[in-house]
């Protein structure tokens, strides 16, 4: 045997280089080899990946029906596992569906454009932005798991439809509303926008016109995700156009709103079901470098006191000084052409007497949605702190070969060839 | 089945960049199937090129285990090590400061799965056979480095060798080493 070192494995990223070898003169004698058995009989898979540069790859056998290897299940970053294995890691027969799709022209070509439309215009803000989301729709998987299973991965955008659901039309008039009142402050308001995600995104192309939106969208879509961010792109894919042209247009230096997906934290207690696509908001700190009031956008009053990931972030501004108020986006009534704060034109007017941010102050109208808003202050919470851990959300369940130390699959996904030696699935 | 032992090192040095992309340059090769001779001159380079560069070490760790399964699962941690990327930064370090003490290190792990018995197993065997007090010298390091000279890779079932980092950037911080994860990794004497 001439060259009998064949190299079989290895990882070629910009923090790590290396390699693994096996002696083929020697392989019969080894328990270590039952993945890779079939090396040279014409059975093999082999993955090479390349993907801005980066080359991850891994030669194992295919399935095959004496597969003994002992394999243990472990935790890993979600999004990682998306963006090596594909959007719908574990369930690559699966998708997401959109129920209520906007049917007018869509190019998809316009994705590729996604990112760069949707990214804040003042540069202060660009350091901020948190495109994740935004990059799904064309990503595909950096690399193959033994059994092949990602070669069926189809990008997210062939199943990516824009949305424009009836609270998304409210919610972008609402933001409207919301933007000239906050932007005609005497100084300048940080706005924070908590909403269901495609109101999230329609708010803010409400306001796009006046504010500057930073999107903190950290996840990726997932058939199974427990955050339906799939929503949200395609929220955010109808509004392409419209954030785009406000971006174009928006004078330098306005107002930045940052927007959440508020179902960022939904309840996950299942890895053979569920995909924990959470994620804990990136609210930066130097958010309010210039200024002392910030303004937190939530769906209704009932909705106060802020998120878990939220109240350290909100407890520290307040105790450095900043005013940190809250608002329901239905406070802003809706009407045939445009939304209100309150129900009547003087309730309209009365938003800097419930918000004193300008002067002289208006006379208070009483808006009802919005009374304990308008009176909630954020207070530390010593709780929040332990129950949005980020090194225990946006985790997923996989199952790694002992032997190899390779990535066999998802706890999602039941049938895979390893699950054949895990007595507590059963199945396989 | 016959039985494995295992020759392990692992070295963490100063990241520097000539050092750095030559060990480099030895992992970035083609995939090709590789003959023995050409096996014993890879991991004679990467012996030589460390030991070239001896000014630069800062710790390490090296094993050798003529015990089968310790051999076998040791071999599997090491390369589970480099599969799961477990030491590697996702996010780039920067370039340090120099003047202010702020160094970064690269990692260099070297790791055979030998025949136990074979007489290249035998001889790395007695030239592994090291005094407590000197484990963790930095002649010793230089001795087990030299003694890869004597590894006949026909005796050699399996072998892995990576470099934390690939990319300069990447490079680990001094407080990347306080980890736990690096506990392993002695301080060199």
């Amino acid at each position: 045997m001439d060259n009998p070192f064949v190299c079989d494995a290895g990882v070629d990223k910009p923090g790590i280089v290396g390699s693994r070898w096996w002696n083929k003169a020697l392989k019969e004698s080894s328990s270590l080899h039952t993945r890779r058995s079939s090396l040279g009989t014409g059975l093999v898979v082999a993955g090479l990946v390349l993907l801005g540069g980066a080359t991850v790859w891994a030669v194992a056998s295919a399935s095959s029906g004496d597969d003994d290897e002992e394999t243990k299940e472990e935790r890993r970053r979600s999004l990682e596992l998306q963006k090596d294995y594909g959007w719908n890691f574990g369930v690559v027969s699966e998708t997401v569906v959109f129920d209520v799709q906007y049917t007018q022209t869509y190019a998809r070509e316009a994705l590729a454009r996604l990112e760069a439309d949707l990214a804040p215009k003042d540069a202060a803000n660009l350091k901020y932005y948190v495109p994740t989301l935004f990059q799904s729709p064309e990503a595909v998987p950096r690399l193959t798991l033994p059994d092949g299973d990602t070669t069926r991965v189809k990008p997210l955008a062939e199943a990516l439809r824009p949305i424009l659901t009836p609270t998304m039309r409210d919610s972008e008039k609402r933001g409207a509303a919301y933007a000239a009142l906050v932007a005609s402050a005497d100084s300048r308001v940080v706005t924070i926008i908590d909403l269901v995600g495609p109101d999230a995104v329609a708010f803010a192309a409400g306001a796009a016109a006046l504010l500057d939106p930073v999107f903190l969208f950290d996840n990726w879509p997932h058939p199974r995700g427990v955050v339906p961010a799939h929503l949200t792109l395609a929220a955010a894919t109808y509004y392409q156009p419209k954030l785009a042209k406000a971006k174009e247009e928006r004078r330098a230096g306005a107002p930045p709103m940052f927007v959440i997906e508020r179902g960022r934290l939904n309840p996950y207690t299942d890895d053979a079901s569920q995909f924990d696509n959470r994620y804990a908001a990136k609210l930066p700190a130097s958010a309010v470098a210039n200024t002392d009031k910030v303004l937190y956008v939530v769906p209704t009053q009932a909705n106060v006191p802020e998120q878990d990931d939220l109240n350290a972030q909100f407890s520290d501004w307040v105790k450095a000084g900043v005013e940190v108020r809250a608002i329901a986006a239905d406070a802003f009534f809706v009407g045939a052409d445009k939304a209100t704060f309150g129900t009547t034109p003087e309730a309209n007017t009365s938003f800097f007497a419930h918000y004193p941010w300008k002067k002289p102050a208006p006379p208070l109208v009483p808006v009802p949605t919005n009374e304990r808003t308008a009176a909630y202050r954020p207070v530390a919470r010593p709780a929040a702190a332990t129950s949005v851990d980020p090194a225990t959300i946006g985790l997923a369940g996989v199952v790694i070969g002992v032997g190899t130390g390779l990535l066999l699959g998802s706890k999602l996904n039941r049938s895979g060839t390893w699950n054949r030696t895990y007595s507590s699935y059963g199945g396989g | 089945m016959g039985e494995r032992s295992i020759l392990a090192v692992e070295l963490c040095l100063q990241y520097d960049r000539q050092a750095h992309e030559a060990l480099r340059h030895l992992l970035v090769q083609e995939k090709r199937p590789l003959s023995y001779q050409e096996k014993w001159n890879l991991y004679g380079h990467a012996a030589m090129t460390l030991l070239a560069h001896r000014g630069l070490w800062f710790r390490g760790c090296w094993d050798f285990y003529d015990n089968d399964l310790r051999a076998r699962s040791d071999f599997n941690m090491w390369v589970s090590g480099m599969l799961t990327e477990e030491g590697a930064r996702t996010h780039p370090s920067g370039t340090g400061d120099p003047y202010r003490n702020d160094p970064r290190y690269m990692t260099f792990t070297i790791a055979v799965l030998l025949v136990q018995g074979s007489p290249s197993e035998r001889t790395l065997c007695r030239a592994c056979d090291i005094q407590q007090s000197r484990l963790w010298q930095g002649d010793t390091f230089a001795h087990i480095l030299s003694s890869m000279r004597y590894l006949n890779f026909a005796s050699v079932e399996a072998s892995t060798l990576y470099l934390i980092p690939n990319d300069g950037g990447y490079a680990l911080t001094g407080d990347d080493l306080k980890h736990p994860k690096f506990q392993y990794l002695r301080p060199i004497v």
